[in-house]
């Protein structure tokens, strides 16, 4: 628990290093984890560094790699492989012992090879292509020409693809010159293609307008899909035969058809030769189909070689990019030859760090080992780090998302480990529903090995982020519906009802000799004042648990103040911790010390009888209001004077806490001002001495927790003190009225449950219809589930959250801090981690 | 909120019909699309993409930086930083000018894309205004690659990618104005805008000039009209935007057809008609013959003056580009009007010619002349 009381001390230390060990020491550290760097050439350009050369060509390496996963991911087969080995990671020794130098050598030799390889399979892929659709071209355009001379009724003149096919009936009727006009056929002329399918329309219009009409086109589809050589994306294609009239014509569709990329085919004029081409094509398809099958097989092969490192390589060349990037960071001595570094790490960690120091010297095998030295740190706060365990984590989590700790300063996370889950199951008591959430949560938490090691989606991953916070959750929701004596709104007799139904004969007092062993007695249930009395009991509760909670919280901030430097640790105690408890307990305890009393006396048998004990809240009010009217009826002898006692603690506390510290501050700050014009008058004095000026204030003690934020003026100080106390004060009363919340949601929780289960389980079963049952129970619990389980317990969740945060948190915690993000491979190989 | 400014200039502005009682008006300007009653619930999200894109834009500090480079990769590596991000991590080493350019017009145009998808009217249509132009220019560079032989396709690669249109690549197959129409420009946005110069001409040099400006004169003045007709801060913002590029076309026109075979009346022809030069101005600069007397004829005008005044050392057009980049600006200092969408546009393009100077200056090693940019923010 002592590490999570307060963050880890830290320490700023400097490393020299050589040149030569460098990247070793950095190698190093990185698998370690415990050094955080700083930046020491802020104003440099990111390309004006030292290291930048290196940075580049692991820029350029990942390029590489990336182009190889592309086309990994290309070859199904073999992208199987990738992810197989990603898993086992047993390649990875293989390749860190290579240098970066032959690493970056295979990765060129590699890339042209695939580059090559590439370039070759896209122009046989284009080859290949061009035959297919010269196949289909010749294939439809024998159709088109069927058809044709089918439709003006000669097949004999099959042989001639250039007859007159708009020709006259008298025309055709000559046989003899078909090339001739004599015969007043004219002679036509065709061009034949493919086109993408989609752009047939457009294309079809643009012909249609630039021929005026003119022309004859038929079009056929092509059922095989063919792939783009270049793009690698399957296109829909049609075949077209376009017949038209003069050489003008010809030319100005060719153009269309190259504009529209359409790939025009020579087709022979007669049925004969174009037989004898599709037998050519045929063939030599056939060829080039082994040929591509051999050179896919050579690719798929270099592939699988590469798949199977490609996870090192990529971690490898991610290390060494983290590397030059810290490396960037450093002070370069050229003098001496040797880096330095800046850095924060945990004390605790300085002989880890040695080790490292010397291991990487050693790896090296330079001359001169690195040095660590501690260095003072000069009004700066350091980085705050908390060491957490998978169990402390999460809770942790919650108190970082609201603000990451000063530099240690009190870690509200150890409490909320227990008050989070508590005031969850108070807003979430019920044992059925409890015992649900118990189930998850256990269930996620044998799951853990399995779970962690794999990605989950974000609706998962959050619940098993907070798997332990969910456990403790619900062991509270259950001990609460114990408390409230719930399960699924229903309430179980374990230990005996004390309540007896009052009868005529014996009277209408129950058994008060008894009271119910655990919890409030199951009898309350369906009674006609249940509610006046759970309202009545879970408002006084969550008064109570309000007002500790909030002691505690200034309680905490006395361990602040304890961890200052004197003299603000002394005005921060006794005019900041000491009047808030008092001003608190003066009001607010009091009222939870008559809570108490009240439920401690039996009213009406006191010795003079008080039929109806007094209302505490009006009690409360006209102690304020009216403090010269006793309240009536006492409570117990000297309530009045105790009132007056009280009032005058609460106004004391506040003169304490706004003119007195103002004062204080404001002797303070002049007493310092003095000083620090003395002192430089004394640093004039020294320097013309030429002696060394030591500053007594930039001394830094890191047990101390430092608020102090250098020279401000005192103006500030004040208006910042007015606003703290006015916001204290009104704090005390609307954060009180705000812990009732823990009321509002369980007593809406309890009745939300009463409703679903009587009017979709009780009421059907009175009914007597067993099909109806059975309907209303699936509609009962799927309701129980969505609207109880999930929505309400999120609800809950997030009203605790907001009490730790607010009402808890604003009694204590500063939060300014930066969390300590230390230079670790872990983090820089899976991001996704933290 | 520029409420009472922009608003009453405009009720009380001439252009404002005289019939309608100013609240009618005001009332307009409200409900009226792109008012301000309607502008978040249709284009608030758009407008904050486009704010948020337009944080984006490097600032002083960047090209400070840009300008210390020693090479290509130098740049690349600053880039990564700025919202640029990793938009050359797969390009291999050396790097070259010219993939820069395309790679930062790529996003460019990937940014207008994603902008004009999500749109609705009449964002979109205003939207696609804005591609009008370049879809003209795409026309005008095609039929004149066409001219001179070129392959069509490596023009195609050439075409600015916010101008394209399905028949692009038939424009080859015109040889005179009339085809042109009937072919290609007949199904796109372009169409009406050609009809003032249909002509049986065959296309040379001369008449390809002439249809650029003559299409680009229609297109302003339907773009001007249109936004006039939208009202409200989108007019007033645009307003200012394309009566500046009106005047800067007719001036270029003007300028540029000293000592060619242009006459004076084919030229007035070609003069936007509106703008701040419009119509004295535009009148005087027909009967203009040389350069200095439009210095004279602009000098009469404040805007032009200011911006003529610090041009000792710079050329007409960089003065012209800079005052170009202020009007821009001023668009995102207002709400409620699609100004800052054209804005983006012309700055962010402005952006890319700052950066592709700068890479040409150091690739060519003429570092003397790199702080030759106009900077933006």
């Amino acid at each position: 628990m002592g590490h999570l009381w307060r963050s880890e001390p830290m320490q700023l230390v400097q490393l020299f290093v050589q040149i030569e060990a460098a990247h070793d020491t950095v190698d190093e550290l990185g698998n370690l984890g415990l050094i955080q760097f700083r930046d020491l050439n802020p104003d440099v350009n990111a390309f004006q560094r030292n290291f930048v050369n290196e940075v580049k060509r692991c820029d350029e390496m990942e390029r590489k790699l990336r182009f190889f996963e592309a086309q990994v991911a290309q070859e199904p087969g073999v992208k199987r492989l990738l992810s197989s080995v990603s898993v086992d990671g047993a390649a990875s020794s293989s390749s860190t012992t290579q240098s970066l130098d032959e690493l970056e050598g295979r990765f060129d030799e590699l890339e042209k090879e695939l580059a090559q390889m590439n370039a070759n399979q896209t122009m046989l892929n284009r080859n290949n292509n061009e035959l297919v659709e010269l196949q289909h071209v010749l294939t439809k355009d024998a159709v088109f020409f069927q058809e044709a001379y089918g439709n003006v009724g000669e097949p004999r003149r099959g042989e001639d693809a250039r007859a007159p096919l708009l020709a006259s009936g008298a025309s055709s009727g000559v046989g003899g010159d078909m090339f001739g006009a004599a015969a007043g056929g004219v002679k036509l002329g065709f061009v034949t293609g493919v086109i993408a399918r989609d752009k047939i329309p457009a294309f079809e219009r643009v012909l249609w307008r630039a021929t005026r009409g003119n022309l004859f086109m038929r079009q056929a589809t092509v059922e095989q899909k063919l792939r783009d050589p270049v793009s690698g994306v399957e296109v829909e294609k049609n075949v077209f035969i376009i017949f038209f009239q003069g050489d003008r014509l010809q030319q100005k569709i060719k153009k269309i058809c190259e504009s529209f990329q359409a790939n025009v085919y020579p087709s022979p004029d007669t049925t004969r030769e174009r037989g004898e081409l599709l037998n050519q094509v045929t063939h030599r398809l056939q060829d080039l189909e082994v040929v591509l099958t051999r050179s896919r097989e050579n690719r798929k092969q270099v592939l699988a070689s590469v798949a199977v490192h490609l996870q090192a390589w990529r971690t490898r060349v991610m290390k060494e990019k983290a590397i030059y990037h810290t490396m960037n960071m450093f002070n370069y001595d050229i003098g001496r030859k040797c880096l330095i570094a800046e850095g924060w790490c945990p004390k605790t960690a300085t002989e880890e760090i040695q080790y490292a120091l010397r291991r990487a010297t050693q790896r090296s095998g330079a001359l001169v080992p690195s040095i660590l030295s501690v260095i003072r740190a000069v009004h700066e706060q350091p980085p705050t780090y908390n060491r957490t365990s998978k169990y402390t984590k999460a809770f942790q989590e919650i108190v970082n998302a609201y603000g990451i700790a000063h530099y240690r300063e009190v870690n509200p996370a150890v409490l909320s480990i227990v008050t989070f889950p508590f005031l969850f199951g108070v807003m979430f008591g019920d044992v059925g529903h409890g015992f649900f959430l118990l189930i998850f949560s256990l269930i996620l938490i044998i799951k853990e090995k399995q779970l962690g090691s794999q990605k989950l989606n974000e609706i998962i991953a959050m619940p098993f982020g907070g798997r332990y916070v969910l456990f403790l959750m619900s062991l509270f929701a259950i001990y609460a519906g114990f408390i409230y004596n719930e399960f699924f709104s229903l309430p179980m007799d374990i230990f005996g009802t004390t309540w007896h139904q009052p009868n005529s004969t014996s009277g209408n007092i129950p058994d008060l000799t008894r009271t119910y062993a655990f919890g409030i007695d199951p009898a309350w249930k369906g009674a006609p004042n249940e509610l006046d009395f759970y309202n009545s009991f879970k408002m006084k509760m969550s008064i109570v648990f309000g007002i500790l909670q909030m002691s505690v919280g200034i309680f905490l901030s006395f361990f602040n103040a304890m961890a200052m430097k004197r003299p603000h640790s002394v005005i921060n105690m006794w005019l900041n911790v000491v009047p808030q408890i008092m001003f608190l307990w003066s009001i607010f305890g009091y009222m939870c010390f008559l809570i108490f009393y009240k439920w401690y006396i039996d009213w009406p048998h006191l010795p003079p009888p008080i039929p109806n004990p007094p209302f505490i809240l009006p009690l409360i009010i006209n102690m304020f209001l009216q403090p010269s009217t006793p309240p009536d009826p006492l409570m117990f002898p000297g309530q009045h004077t105790l009132h007056y006692f009280l009032l005058a603690v609460a106004g004391i506390s506040l003169m304490l806490m706004l003119p007195v510290k103002l004062a204080v501050l404001k002797m303070l700050h002049n007493k310092e001002h003095n000083q620090v014009g003395h002192e430089k008058h004394h640093d004039d004095h020294h320097d013309h001495a030429g002696g060394v000026v030591h500053h007594q204030q930039d001394d830094f003690d890191d047990e101390c927790l430092d608020v102090s934020h250098g020279d401000i003026e005192f103006s500030e100080v004040a208006i910042h003190q007015v606003i703290h106390t006015i916001e204290f004060v009104l704090g005390a009363i609307s954060n009180t009225a705000s812990y009732l919340r823990l009321w509002a949601l369980s007593l809406a929780h309890s009745e939300l449950s009463t409703v679903f289960w009587d009017r979709l389980v009780a009421g059907p079963v009175a009914g007597g219809s067993v099909p109806m049952i059975f309907v209303f129970w699936s509609v009962w619990f799927a309701g129980t589930f969505a609207v109880l389980l999930v929505m309400e317990s999120l609800s809950a969740f997030l009203h605790a959250l907001r009490l730790h945060w607010v009402e808890f948190q604003n009694k204590f915690y500063i939060g300014d801090g930066t969390r300590f993000a230390p230079f670790e491979y872990k983090t820089i190989l899976n991001p996704e981690e933290q | 909120l520029s409420f009472n400014t922009s608003l009453w200039s405009r009720v009380c502005s001439p252009l404002s019909p005289p019939h309608c009682h100013p609240f009618a008006v005001i009332a307009l300007t409200m409900v009226g699309h792109g008012g301000m009653f309607t502008f978040n619930k249709n284009d608030g999200y758009l407008e904050a993409l486009v704010r948020g894109y337009r944080a984006g834009l490097l600032s002083q500090a960047d090209y400070a930086n840009l300008v210390q480079c020693d090479v290509l990769e130098d740049m690349k590596l600053h880039l990564a930083q700025t919202d640029y991000g990793d938009f050359l991590a797969n390009e291999p080493s050396p790097l070259h000018t010219t993939t820069i350019a395309a790679k930062c017009l790529d996003r460019l145009v990937d940014e207008f894309n994603h902008v004009r998808i999500q749109a609705v009217q009449p964002l979109a249509s205003f939207l696609d205004y804005i591609s009008y132009g370049y879809m003209i220019d795409n026309v005008v560079l095609l039929i004149t690659g066409t001219l001179h032989e070129r392959d069509i396709s490596e023009l195609i690669d050439k075409c600015h990618p916010l101008g394209f249109f399905k028949s692009m690549a038939t424009l080859s197959v015109a040889h005179n104005v009339a085809e042109l129409y009937n072919n290609v420009l007949i199904d796109t946005p372009l169409a009406p805008y050609i009809q003032g110069c249909l002509s049986e001409e065959d296309l040379d040099e001369m008449n390809i000039e002439i249809i650029r400006n003559t299409l680009y004169k229609a297109y302003l003045e339907d773009f001007f009209k249109y936004c006039e007709e939208m009202g409200g801060e989108t007019a007033m913002i645009m307003g200012e935007i394309l009566k500046f590029e009106a005047d800067r076309r007719a001036i270029n026109i003007t300028i540029n057809s000293f000592g060619t075979e242009l006459s004076k009346d084919d030229r007035e022809k070609l003069y936007p008609n509106f703008g701040h030069l419009y119509p004295e101005g535009i009148a005087r600069l027909a009967k203009t013959d040389d350069a200095d007397a439009v210095r004279e004829i602009l000098a009469a005008y404040p805007t032009y003056r200011d911006v003529l005044t610090d041009s000792a050392d710079k050329s007409l057009e960089d003065c012209f580009f800079e005052h170009e980049v202020k009007l821009n600006k001023a668009a995102f200092e207002t709400q409620f009007g699609y100004g800052i969408f054209y804005a983006y546009i012309k700055l962010r393009e402005q952006e890319i010619r700052n950066i592709v100077w700068i890479a040409e200056c150091i690739s060519q090693q003429m570092k003397t002349k790199i702080n030759q940019f106009i900077p933006i923010f």
